[in-house]
């Protein structure tokens, strides 16, 4: 990375002219994104930055680094927990590719740290409705029907999210290549029993313990806007409370951190709707389904030769344990 | 006649080796990365030695058509909560998973 076209493009920017990079590494997570922690002096302050960047290779279903950034945006001004949006790169001659840069928010995001660790997260009830309350201020974040000029790429929310979401699946599948039956006959189960969806909104998609970070006291911010869109906000707590992101507590519903009555008295008392404890389960059955499609995806990144990682090789090799759950949701009397 | 010990029961000495004898030395990325290749030797010997199961499960689910033809009649919905269908992946996601992660013995 050429730090000193970093530094110019910083210093304008922000408006900080003394502004002087004191040091760059990168921070761990994200397969998918690359993360950089920039630590700048400006004049006797010290301010630390993330910037986010495409990895090597991208996932087809991800969004670009620009519009996960105008969406970052949109959920500051909602009043969701995330890290504050300072401002985005579109040059890629400046560090190689297009990037945001966020603030630094300190806390701890690894799923099985903060399932297994009791000194992170404070009170795990207390986040377990802290969370919920954060899902619904996410899901009331933006009004479809009064959509800002700088989120216009939103589009307006598909007729029928839940059947859209299934022919992308089916479509990402096809477009590895992949030929899964058990898989498809989840997709096929979630397609006959797909729940009206009257009323979409912004949904996160990957709303999950491993996506937000915490400290010793609770909460710090949710991360991985990536997949956001308009979808069906039971889709979010379905994939939240799912058994395969529940890192070895599986008596803990609501992401291995805490009760799901906490987790939906949370997001009841911020968004003032009741929970649909069917509605979840069905999403709880399709959040193997993608996380499967998703596994695929990033062991096809391995397998193809593109990028050489046997953490995602390994992932392409854990589908038929989500299959395995799949199958056992989606037996024959579950289809009426 | 194959050579003693099986490609199987070498990977399982390279894991057992690994995680034994190396990884309790390690700590952080390192020690993060020794698991992982100890979980990919652990899969890499139990594929070997279930393989021919395996095969036979899998073919159950496709009774011998190409697998695509099976996935066009689930996507067209001729395979709704067909009972023999559901039996056969079910058994060989079991034979999958357990090649993946077996369970802990008794459970």
């Amino acid at each position: 990375m050429d730090q000193d076209r970093l530094r110019i493009w910083l210093a304008g920017t922000l408006g900080c002219p003394d502004l002087a990079i004191a040091d760059t590494r990168p921070l761990g997570g994200g397969s998918i994104q690359e993360n950089r922690l920039v630590s700048c002096r400006v004049g006797d302050d010290v301010r630390a930055f993330v910037l986010r960047m495409d990895a090597a290779a991208t996932i087809a279903s991800s969004r670009t680094r620009a519009e996960e950034f105008r969406i970052l945006e949109a959920v500051w001004n909602a009043g969701v927990r995330v890290p504050e949006p300072v401002a985005f790169c579109e040059d890629p001659e400046v560090i190689g590719a297009p990037f945001a840069v966020m603030g630094l928010v300190e806390g701890v995001g690894l799923g099985p740290r903060i399932a297994k660790d009791p000194s992170l997260g404070g009170d795990r009830e207390q986040l377990a409705e802290t969370l919920g309350r954060e899902l619904a201020k996410i899901h009331a974040a933006l009004d479809p029907r009064a959509l800002p000029a700088g989120l216009a790429f939103l589009g307006a929310p598909e007729p029928d999210p839940t059947r859209a979401e299934i022919a992308r699946l089916r479509a990402s599948l096809d477009g590895i290549g992949v030929r899964r039956p058990a898989i498809e006959w989840g997709l096929r189960w979630g397609e006959v029993r797909a729940p009206a969806c009257p009323a979409p909104t912004l949904v996160h998609r990957d709303f999950r313990t491993g996506n937000y970070m915490v400290d010793g006291s609770g909460l710090t911010a949710v991360l991985d806007w990536e997949f956001a869109g308009w979808g069906d906000p039971d889709q979010d707590l379905g994939w939240f409370c799912a058994a395969c992101w529940r890192f070895g507590r599986p008596e803990r519903e609501a992401g291995g951190v805490g009760s799901r009555a906490a987790f939906y008295r949370g997001y009841t008392s911020e968004s003032g709707r009741t929970v649909d404890p069917a509605r979840v389960a069905y999403w709880e059955v399709m959040a193997h389904v993608r996380w499967a499609v998703i596994a695929l995806e990033q062991g096809a990144r391995h397998v193809s030769g593109r990028e050489f990682s046997l953490e995602l090789a390994l992932t392409g090799r854990m589908v038929p344990d989500l299959e395995r759950a799949i199958l056992r949701a989606t037996a024959p009397a579950a289809w009426s | 006649m194959q050579d003693e010990p099986s490609g199987a029961a070498l990977l399982d000495a390279a894991r057992r080796a690994l995680t034994e004898e190396v990884v309790p030395g390690l700590t952080g990325r390192p020690r993060y990365v020794a698991l992982m290749v100890a979980n990919a030797l652990g899969i890499a010997a139990r594929d070997i030695t279930q393989a021919e199961f395996w095969r036979a499960t899998a073919g159950r689910v496709v009774a011998g058509e190409p697998v695509e033809t099976l996935i066009e009649a689930i996507r067209a919905g001729e395979r709704d909560a067909d009972p023999e269908l559901h039996a056969a992946l079910t058994a060989a996601a079991e034979v999958a998973a357990q090649i993946w992660k077996p369970a802990a013995p008794g459970t």
